[in-house]
């Protein structure tokens, strides 16, 4: 019998991370506030997002059979200790400054969008082929 | 370690290395995280080194934003008696902003 589209590792490995940043561009999305004056473009900024969504993929895959434990665990580690430094990173490191070093409103395009959404997607990817 | 002890230049110094090293914080992390994983990197020294360098870095800014007026004073008092150029002055205060005022604070 054919196995299922969403059972095929390359959906897992490979669709399943771009589907947690989809959906956190739209948790972002749907958090803006009406009265929020900020660019859009920091709707874009979901890495922690996508790393929280990992840690969750990882614990839920903690009673399957083909992962041991042990690496499992491992892995959990890596994840919450990204997601820490992630949520101390979104605040302080990965904003536009101004001349002053003051914040601006505005998200880092490469530190505070770009390189946390490749760093979450990879991670997701380097823990589904090595887990 | 107390502010008002210490050499005014080391001050600086840490204040503007920092300020630069903490953009590097995601990447170092991910190096970091990758050469613990087992199989993968398999120099976890470097894993180990790269964490405890950015927890410490948490402990620095924590620090320094318990104790960001009596910076701003010190640096203020040095630059009214030349020990600290202008030019040295504004990177130290650049520098603190970055690594203790968070954004996001006017909305999302």
């Amino acid at each position: 019998m054919e196995e299922s589209i969403f059972k095929s590792p390359w959906f897992q490995n490979l669709v399943v991370p771009i589907i947690f940043l989809v959906i956190g561009i739209l948790a972002n999305r749907l958090g803006r506030k009406d009265s929020d004056k900020t660019p859009l473009v920091n709707l874009w900024a979901a890495g922690t997002t996508i790393l929280l969504m990992s840690l969750v993929a990882t614990i839920s895959d903690l009673g399957r059979a083909n992962v041991t434990d042990i690496t499992n665990l491992i892995w959990i580690v890596v994840f919450l200790v990204m997601l820490f430094i992630s949520i101390d990173f979104d605040r302080y490191g990965s904003w536009e400054r101004d001349e002053e070093g003051l914040p601006t409103d505005c998200k880092h395009i490469v530190r505070g969008i770009v390189a946390p959404n490749i760093i979450g997607i990879s991670l997701f990817i380097g823990y589904r082929y090595l887990a | 370690m107390n502010i008002e002890e210490m050499d005014i230049k080391s001050l600086v110094s840490a204040l503007t290395t920092t300020s630069k090293a903490s953009s590097l914080e995601m990447p170092a992390l991910l190096i970091g995280v990758m050469a613990l994983i087992p199989g993968f990197l398999d120099e976890s020294i470097f894993g180990i080194g790269a964490i405890a360098l950015l927890g410490g870095l948490i402990f620095f800014r924590r620090y320094l934003k318990k104790n960001r007026e009596n910076i701003i004073q010190r640096l203020t008092s040095e630059q009214d008696i030349k020990t600290i150029t202008n030019q040295e002055y504004s990177e130290a205060i650049k520098a603190l902003n970055i690594l203790t005022i968070p954004g996001g604070q006017n909305g999302s």
